[in-house]
């Protein structure tokens, strides 16, 4: 491997053209969106260095507690993410949803660190931050999804569930077919993708690592591992925290809440 | 059997019960009446705590409805909801949906008996195989009422048990519920036009500006 070609700086200027020529546009046709593009533009520069010099900086960590820290709030961010696109809740959901993403994404990155990829040792930065950094940033909308879909049909089925409850249901009986819903809600995105997975995309990941000068068979590895523990993580995940969630939306003496 | 007592119930803002006080007994056949939004149904979720009281208390047998476990009291006071919901595929499911709820035994009731309650609620026996989704609302509603005579509950709370129904079924679903009660049943039913529905002998409940009051 030879390393990637550093791109020069008077080559990053000139990548500015793109979005010029997409300003220029915006002006011409008068879309009102020149704002929009300054200011995106700016906070693509602004975000990607900021990560760079903290990867910079976490890549440098050589104590498993310190790099656990980092996914620890990388985690924390997620979920406030996630509070921001469930619409309309019935209860509050970020310490569950935190709670289920901490549990299930540590446990399936650092499976994959120690026994799949073998990297030594298994809390190595270069290794743990990214591929745990993926899981979380392609599960945040099916996390999203399973939870609005739980709160949608706890209110859309309220007379449902209270006939179960009438029945002598337990809550958990009374709302079995919402749980599934949601579960599914949560789990059917990572499964498309894999049907959809180098036919039409070549993967972020891999396209980095072929930039890099791997071989794309040996991308191709790395890219399977991460499907698949993207599954295996929005399963636990979403199993946890739809269940954790739901007890949220029933009373103690199990009378479904109203909001 | 069922006390209501000093029972004050809002939703949010909005109050529906103040003060409400009074009891059933065991063997009563009761009617409340009152005038559409007057609370009737708030109160009989209530009764079977499907919602609990923003003050006072509800209490059967004497017992405080907290102290009672939440499935054993809604199998004892079992409501008839006023939309009757069909959750399974087949009539036969419905009906025997609160026995896939029971803790203990999966008690056996053969398509015998249950084509024969089909005949007695007026209703084609042939229905039980059908998909619960095609009956009429008067259907649903008698398919509802068997349900939870099937689970066999002390009292019996009905949310305008007739709405759906003809002249000749009404008559035949009270009859029904008569026979019930002078076999030990309480009957609490709660309707906006009663009128027809009462039997001889009823105690009569009136529900207005949310307070509860009998009538002699």
């Amino acid at each position: 491997m030879n390393g990637i070609i550093d791109i020069s700086w008077e080559g990053l200027a000139v990548s500015t053209v793109f979005v010029l020529l997409a300003g220029v546009t915006s002006l011409t046709l008068r879309l009102g969106l020149e704002k929009d593009l300054l200011w995106g533009a700016l906070r693509t520069v602004a975000q990607l260095y900021l990560m760079g010099f903290v990867l910079r900086y976490v890549f440098g960590f050589d104590a498993w507690y310190l790099v656990c820290s980092v996914y620890v709030i990388m985690i924390a961010l997620a979920a406030v993410i996630v509070k921001g696109r469930v619409k309309r809740p019935l209860v509050r959901f970020v310490a569950p949803v935190f709670f289920s993403m901490l549990l299930s994404y540590l446990v399936v990155t650092m499976l994959v660190t120690s026994v799949i990829v073998r990297v030594k040792p298994w809390y190595d930065p270069v290794y743990f931050i990214p591929l745990g950094g993926m899981v979380i940033g392609n599960s945040i909308s099916a996390v999203a999804l399973a939870l609005e879909r739980l709160f949608e049909e706890l209110r859309l089925r309220r007379d449902e569930i209270e006939l179960r409850l009438c029945l002598g249901a337990s809550a958990a009986q009374a709302s079995a077919t919402v749980f599934r819903s949601a579960v599914r809600a949560g789990m059917i995105p990572s499964i498309s993708s894999m049907m959809g997975v180098g036919i039409v995309w070549i993967p972020g990941m891999m396209t980095g690592q072929i930039l890099a000068g791997a071989s794309p068979l040996a991308a191709v590895k790395y890219q399977i591992v991460v499907m698949f523990m993207l599954v295996g993580a929005t399963t636990v995940s979403t199993v946890m925290m739809v269940t954790l969630v739901r007890r949220k939306c029933f009373t103690d003496d199990e009378r479904l809440i109203r909001r | 059997m069922i006390e209501v007592r000093s029972v004050t119930f809002s939703y949010g803002e909005c109050p529906v019960l103040t003060d409400v006080s009074f009891a059933v007994h065991r063997g009563d056949f009761a009617v409340l009446r009152g005038e559409s939004g007057s609370g009737k149904s708030t109160l009989l979720r209530l009764m079977c705590k499907l919602e609990t009281p923003t003050t006072g208390c509800v209490f059967y047998e004497g017992i405080p409805y907290d102290e009672i476990p939440p499935r054993l009291l809604r199998r004892k006071a079992a409501l008839l909801q006023q939309s009757p919901v069909m959750v399974e595929e087949t009539v036969r499911d419905n009906l025997l949906l609160s026995f896939r709820f029971a803790r203990s035994k999966m008690k056996s009731i053969e398509d015998r008996e249950l084509r024969a309650l089909l005949t007695r609620a007026r209703l084609d026996h042939a229905l039980l195989l059908k998909h619960a989704g095609e009956l009429s609302m008067g259907q649903k509603q008698r398919i509802a009422f068997l349900r939870l005579l099937l689970m066999d509950p002390e009292v019996f709370l009905l949310d305008e048990p007739v709405s759906g129904l003809d002249e000749e079924s009404t008559d035949a679903l009270i009859g029904w519920l008569v026979e019930l009660n002078t076999l030990g049943k309480t009957v609490f039913l709660v309707s906006h036009t009663a009128s027809g529905l009462i039997p001889p002998g009823a105690r009569l409940f009136r529900l207005e500006n949310g307070h509860v009051m009998e009538e002699k």
